[in-house]
């Protein structure tokens, strides 16, 4: 036993009904702690539509707890203004539904006192234009949106306010009776790492789906059965009012704007285990297919993710799913012969305060405590004052603003003054849902204080004695930040919405560990387990719905994470240098290509009927689609040999977004690549695109690039070697990563030598932490007892309080004299420091020879890069000279061209298709190389269960379930199978069909739009790209 | 709620691959990118937040749209949103003077060109103007010498036509030769070119300036006209880019919600003039090339039109003709944006790269098919700058 507290009352589950009944026991002056087994707010109350009843959708079939939801709702929308945005309810009668239903509905609304005022449907149309046209009837009721995070955040602050103490992460385990009377239980506090003993006079179990699990331990049956609903989390908010449909309850009723975000739900599935919140595929789609008769575009919204939540149906009479009551009920254990110990489950969050109410009634009762409920009367967060509103202003952002101020609660003031602090507080960490640097910092410090209460020398207050504090074995630094690693992220998330948009913590979760680095509150020791931790919760949510939109985010994530941080790859050994031996086995097998062969009609593809209109575009020999490294690499190799080549861009490619050096191999089947990874070649897997050209392919393109890139003075220099292998080099997330051509001054052995390195940021640029850095090279075998030095530059560039700064800017200023001098003058107060620098991807865009040349000039030890996020600057340095060469061989390039199919015939590609309908300008060539990108790039087009490309359709096999098309965990061992989803070719790039046939014969593919190979976690993207583009632009 | 593609931002994966290609993000931090005052900051808008100051920092170039992965019509967003910022905010009275510029040349049609650009450029207009917004150091196109505009506008011959010319304001009041240029070669191809007395600024400046109902009622009386084309298959032609970009594209995504707007395939210049020369309707034969080397930029809303560089392809096939494509970036004029103050210094420092390289080319003479961006050029390097297809005309001329 690590320590014993004693209070008054003891409550199990913060939730909102939990945090609810803390807040009331301690308004009314009753001690109490709370105990929740996870992070607050982590089941129901945050996984539920966030719809706050007006009681109209009970009124039917459960006229009490419509009369319960009407008050409450009435209340919550005073006392907490933050947390409830009044949007209003409307009921739709969609063309499906039984109208006969209408009348009885309004009239049990008129009885239960809930206003229900028809609106005229063409009314009802201009004010939401994205609803069905085929709807017949539309009423108004009071529902209103209720935030879920805020509420119980509010509700937890208000409780402590009032002297109330609350435990996260802190499970009972025990519940002590002594002589059928209830007095204590035992805990697991996960982040301290210690059992507490709790004495206590009463029990109060509020703990929801989790309520039958917890009186089990008091030796109680309970007849809670947790009931599963399904929701959907869209990416934008395509209605202003809640949207139900008015019919008898069922799946798929109700649409809820929460912010900036839609959700829709729910389904009802009875589940024996309250923890089982997991989605099935077939569940969202059914869901959405229900969703379509009130808003038909319902399937080209961006889903952001799906999650379930469990809810408590208390149902004794073994009722379930739909037909168990929605009512609330609190059952005193007295009459079952236990004493001091209730349960109140059951009901729905809308009741929570009220459940609260009477489950603190009982209590006080038991505990002759006299104070009335006062929960309904006070404000849960007083109302700032007009100069902190003012303040807040200035600080925030202006869309940010309010969200901020709703979140925030009582801790707005900190946060403004935190913002105040320093102009880089005002960062945007999350650009998707606005959240500051200052805002983030203060839920920090507020996560940070609670896993400080849990551990026992940090507890005030009564039964912490200073004997049983000397007792107290304070857990270790390592194992509380190891906790932190894995929790802190998500705790943050749920406190401040980051992560919660459009991208989904693919930017924002670097920076959020970046910023906990920098800031000392829950600084992760392991900031690679700490994203990991992250992005797989992230990952849960994502994986049901993986196809379009969806996916293409994933594959950005991907990129970033994978590809250019290798924040899941094993660490590497070194090896000792490996003697060269020579020829290895792929070697000199391009030579033996099998000539083409022609195969005419009957393969599937497309044939267009219609003549083409002309573009006037004519006498190109080679046409490249995609501007990404191997469209570039594949127009500049045509027309080197002569060809005249046109380019067809449509976007500006991935090279501005990755890492920007240049992998061939860093892992194969999930191990580190020890050896040369060109040798390596010959373990992979025959449709490899590395298989297929082989190595001398492979190194003739290495030898172009570099060659190209260090034209005006040295870019991208050979980092790796055939005789030692990929060489590993830092990444800004602190991991290494196995690279062969890196940027300017690249010298893994210097590196590896020098015994103490420093790591320099600049202020305010948030996706470059130092300390993350240093920290995360210090568990890695190379760096591992050195001196790493984190350093913070100041910023050259004034904060003007509009852009965050970014690396681009920073490399940018860079390029000019004055910029030039900063780096160096900078540089030179750390030079003495260490035997080698780090910096982040800074050193220029056009002028990085020569920038860097100077700095080992100035300075006079070694300087390098660090892999960096997007921007890349790393990467645009490539692009630019690609584009350079593309202009000196007069290669024409068009933007801003999609291309949407292409007239096939006799297995030849006559030409290209602008538009659907085919009647766009066409574009004719002798050959064409495919370079369009994977699903990313939309080379590839997905839907659910479903993939082709995009310009032939050439259909890609992939599973009809789309569980089937990832690994349950996102960094998973394996590489997910639709990772290496992509058009299947032979040795000369064409594409094949399944039976290794050619399917045409003037087209080769190149880049991401290939099959066979996993860019992200074998660390191959740009290498198979760079040789591809390279090979196919050659041939053809 | 608001609706339509306008105002869905799900395209969008946040990957602001847009904010690295922005080149007044490149000039300035004040701007907070194309992602986040577009797409991200949308989301925000359909929730009823208020906008972004930073808003008006957009050019409308579209070089985030040309480097979108996820074809987001991103500047789009920024157009709409700003229309209902400056809704809210009142219209500054520099955006309702270069919105409006097509009306103001209107008015002064009559009057002879060196009065006009007395009027306009001595240095008491332009104090006045630079206090109502418009940069004293802003390079304001002259008038034309109104024998000039007079041949342009009597090319309005009531003829039954088969091709009609959508001239675009530039062309009818600054560099109506330009367009009569195009005329002759469209006459050589053996077509009868009427120029439509009716057809209004395209609406591209009032929108710009943040004049949506404006533009709307420009884009309603050009659609009537250009319906009642159609109508007659009688193709219609812009020496303007940014005219044909609007016209062919704009109009139906903008203005969605009119029904009386319709985009419409008007083409530009170039690209139907390579159309005419792949047809063999012009010969290339027995053109002469031009002695001096030339130095092309290709303006941001042709790249964005998605026709590749027509007008550089064909001077490309003249014998003997020397043309570099200086393939800068923006040259920051942005039709007016570099006019405004305030933006003057912006548009100045992303029009380096280009002004540099055509200082560097050995050129004589710069081409751009853009009216402001020759403007624009001119002021930065001080080469004079031509349309493409005049080069194509004289070359042709015996």
């Amino acid at each position: 036993m690590n320590k014993t507290l004693k209070t008054r009352v003891v409550v199990i589950g913060g939730g909102a009904t939990g945090t609810g009944t803390a807040r009331d026991l301690s308004m009314r002056g009753i001690p109490c702690i709370l105990l929740e087994q996870g992070d607050l707010c982590a089941g129901a109350s945050s996984r539920f539509h966030g719809l706050l009843h007006s009681g109209a959708r009970y009124a039917v079939g459960d006229p009490e707890a419509a009369r319960e939801c009407i008050s409450e709702n009435r209340i919550l929308r005073r006392i907490a203004p933050n947390c409830v945005e009044k949007t209003e309810g409307w009921f739709t009668l969609c063309a499906q539904d039984d109208p006969a239903y209408a009348p009885v509905w309004l009239a049990a609304c008129a009885h239960c006192g809930i206003a229900a005022q028809e609106i005229a449907p063409a009314k009802a149309f201009e004010l939401e234009p994205n609803m069905s046209r085929d709807i017949k009837a539309v009423y108004r009721v009071p529902d209103s949106a209720v935030d879920g995070f805020r509420m119980v955040g509010h509700n937890a602050a208000s409780a402590r306010l009032h002297g109330a103490r609350i435990y996260p992460y802190t499970r009972v385990t025990d519940i002590i009776t002594e002589q059928g009377r209830i007095v204590g239980v035992l805990a697991q506090n996960r982040a301290a790492g210690e059992t507490i003993r709790i004495e206590c006079e009463y029990l109060i179990n509020a703990s929801g789906a989790w309520a039958g699990q917890v009186a089990a331990l008091a030796g109680i049956t309970l007849g809670v059965s947790p009931d599963r609903g399904l929701l959907l989390a869209f990416n934008h908010r395509f209605t202003d009012r809640i949207i139900n449909r008015l019919r008898k309850s069922q799946d798929g009723d109700i649409f809820v704007p929460h912010g900036n975000i839609t959700i829709f739900g729910t389904t009802s599935v009875p589940v024996d285990n309250p923890d089982d919140t997991g989605v099935e595929t077939k569940e969202a789609l059914r869901l959405l297919e229900e969703g379509e008769a009130v808003f038909p575009r319902l399937r080209d919204y961006r889903i952001l993710r799906a999650f379930a939540g469990t809810r408590p149906l208390y149902s004794p009479d073994a009722a379930s799913g739909r037909s168990a009551t929605r009512n609330f009920v609190i059952l005193d254990h007295e009459p079952d012969g236990l004493e001091g110990m209730a349960t109140v489950t059951g009901g729905k969050f809308t009741s929570f305060r009220l459940m609260a109410e009477k489950i603190s009634n009982l209590a006080a009762k038991r505990l002759d405590v006299a104070a009335p409920c006062r929960t309904a009367q006070e404000p849960l967060v007083p109302e700032p004052s007009k100069r902190l509103l003012r303040r807040a202003a200035k600080v925030f952002p202006l869309a940010g603003a309010d969200p901020a101020l709703a979140r925030l609660g009582l801790d707005l003031e900190k946060a403004v003054a935190a913002a105040e602090s320093a102009p880089w507080k005002k960062n945007l960490l999350c650009e998707c849902e606005m959240v500051t640097r200052a805002e983030f910092e203060t839920a920090a410090a507020e996560v940070a204080g609670q896993y400080a209460k849990a551990r026992p020398e940090a507890s005030p207050g009564e039964g912490n004695s200073p004997s049983l504090r000397q007792k107290a074995n304070a857990p270790s630094a390592e194992k509380t930040h190891g906790f932190h690693a894995l929790t802190a992220l998500n705790d943050l998330r749920r406190r401040t919405r980051m992560g919660m948009g459009t991208c989904q913590g693919n930017f924002c979760a670097l920076r959020a560990g970046a910023a906990l680095a920098e800031s000392d509150v829950l600084h992760p020791l392991d900031p690679q387990k700490m994203l990991r931790e992250f992005l797989e919760e992230r990952w849960r949510g994502i994986r049901p719905l993986l196809w379009g939109k969806q996916l293409r985010e994933v594959e950005l994530e991907r990129g970033i994470y994978m590809a250019s941080l290798n924040i899941d790859g094993r660490p590497p050994q070194y090896p000792d240098p490996a003697p060269y031996t020579g020829e290895d086995a792929t070697a000199g097998k391009n030579a033996a290509f099998p000539p083409p062969r022609t195969v005419h009609g009957g393969n599937g593809l497309p044939v267009s009927g219609k003549s083409a209109s002309s573009s006037g575009v004519e006498g190109y020999e080679v046409i490249v689609v995609g501007a990404g490294l191997a469209g570039l690499a594949a127009a500049v190799s045509a027309a080197e040999r002569g060809r005249k080549t046109l380019l067809l861009s449509n976007g500006a490619g991935t090279l501005s977004i990755g890492g920007g050096t240049i992998d061939i191999l860093g892992y194969l089947k999930g191990e580190p690549v020890r050896e040369d990874p060109i040798s390596a070649f010959k373990s992979l897997e025959p449709e490899h695109p590395y298989a297929l050209l082989g190595a001398d392919a492979v190194l003739e393109a290495l030898e172009f690039i570099q060659k190209l890139s260090n034209e005006e003075g040295e870019c991208l220099v050979q980092a790796g070697s055939r005789e030692s292998g990929n060489a590993w080099l830092p990444t800004s997330a602190g991991t290494l990563k196995p690279v062969w051509l890196a940027g300017p001054g690249t010298d893994p052995a210097a590196l590896r030598c020098a015994r103490s390195l420093a790591v320099a940021g600049v202020e305010g640029l948030k996706d470059f932490s130092p300390r993350m850095l240093a920290r995360g090279l210090s568990q890695t075998e190379t760096f591992a007892g050195k001196s790493l030095l984190p350093v913070m530059l100041p910023s050259p560039l004034a904060h003007s309080g509009e852009r965050d700064l970014s690396s681009l800017d920073l490399a940018r200023f860079a390029d000019s004299p004055e910029g030039t001098d900063w780096l160096c003058r900078e540089l030179a107060k750390i030079a003495a420091k260490a035997q080698a620098l780090l910096v982040p991807a800074i050193l220029g865009v056009c002028g990085t020879a020569g920038i860097h040349s100077k700095l080992l000039a100035t300075l006079g030890l070694p300087v390098m890069e660090a892999i960096c996020p997007p921007p890349a600057v790393a990467g645009l340095r490539i692009q630019r000279k690609l584009r350079e060469r593309l202009r000196e061989l007069s290669v024409s390039v068009f933007d801003n061209i999609e291309i949407s199919g292409a007239r096939v015939e006799n297995g030849r590609c006559l030409w290209l298709e602008t538009q659907k309908d085919g009647k766009g300008p066409a574009y004719p060539a002798e050959s064409f190389v495919i370079a369009t990108g994977g699903v990313f790039g939309n080379g590839i087009n997905t839907s659910p269960g479903k993939a082709f490309e995009s310009i032939f359709k050439l259909p890609l096999p992939m599973p009809e379930r789309t569980e089937e098309w990832s690994e349950t965990l996102f960094f998973a061992s394996k590489s997910h199978p639709f990772a290496r989803m992509g058009v299947a070719v032979n040795k000369e790039l064409h594409p094949v069909d399944e039976n290794g046939a050619q399917v045409l014969d003037n087209v080769f593919f190149a880049g991401k739009t290939l099959g066979g190979y996993d860019f992200a976690s074998e660390k191959s993207g740009s290498g198979v790209a760079l040789c591809t583009g390279r090979f196919a632009g050659a041939k053809a | 709620m608001k609706s339509g593609a306008l105002h869905n931002p799900d395209d969008c994966t946040a990957c602001a691959i847009c904010t690295m290609h922005c080149p007044v993000a490149a000039a300035t931090l004040k701007f907070r990118g194309p992602k986040l005052t577009g797409p991200a900051y949308e989301r925000f808008r359909l929730s009823g937040f208020e906008d972004d100051a930073s808003l008006e920092y957009c050019s409308n170039c579209k070089n985030c749209e040309i480097a979108c992965p996820s074809g987001v019509p991103i500047a789009d967003f920024n157009m709409l949103a700003r229309a209902e910022y400056s809704t809210g905010h009142g219209h500054a009275a520099r955006d309702m003077l270069t919105g409006h510029s097509g009306d103001l040349g209107k008015l002064s049609s009559p009057l002879p060109a060196f009065l006009l650009n007395a009027g306009m450029k001595n240095r008491l207009t332009r104090s006045l103007l630079d206090r109502a917004g418009i940069d004293k150091r802003a390079p304001l196109p002259a008038f034309a010498p109104l024998s000039e505009r007079r041949r342009l506008r009597k090319k309005n011959r009531g003829l039954k036509p088969d091709l009609a010319l959508f001239p675009g304001c530039f062309a009818r009041y600054y560099d109506p030769n330009a367009a009569l240029d195009i005329i002759c070669l469209l006459e050589t191809a053996g077509y009868t070119v009427d120029v439509p007395d009716e057809f209004v600024c395209c609406g591209l400046p009032l929108l710009t300036g943040g004049l949506y109902e404006a533009a709307r009622k420009r884009a309603r009386i050009n659609s009537k006209i250009l319906a009642r084309l159609a109508e007659n298959n009688i193709p219609v032609v812009s020496p303007c880019p940014s005219c044909a970009l609007m016209l062919r594209h704009e109009y139906g995504k903008l203005f969605s919600s009119d029904a009386r707007v319709n985009s419409y395939p008007a083409s530009e210049a170039g690209d139907f003039i390579l159309g005419l020369i792949a047809q063999g309707r012009l010969s290339l034969k027995n053109a002469r090339a031009p002695r001096d080397l030339l130095a092309y930029h290709a303006p941001c809303h042709l790249r964005a039109l998605g026709v590749g560089l027509p007008a550089l392809e064909i001077l490309k096939r003249i014998p003997g003709l020397q043309v570099e494509n200086m393939d800068a970036g923006c040259c920051g004029i942005s039709g007016s944006y570099g006019f405004k103050k305030g933006k003057y210094e912006v548009a100045m420092r992303i029009g380096q790269n280009l002004f540099r390289s055509l200082k560097d080319s050995g050129a004589k003479i710069g081409l751009s098919e853009c009216g402001t961006c020759r403007v624009q050029m001119t002021h930065g390097s001080g080469l004079p700058a031509a349309h493409p297809l005049s080069i194509l005309r004289a070359s042709l001329a015996k």
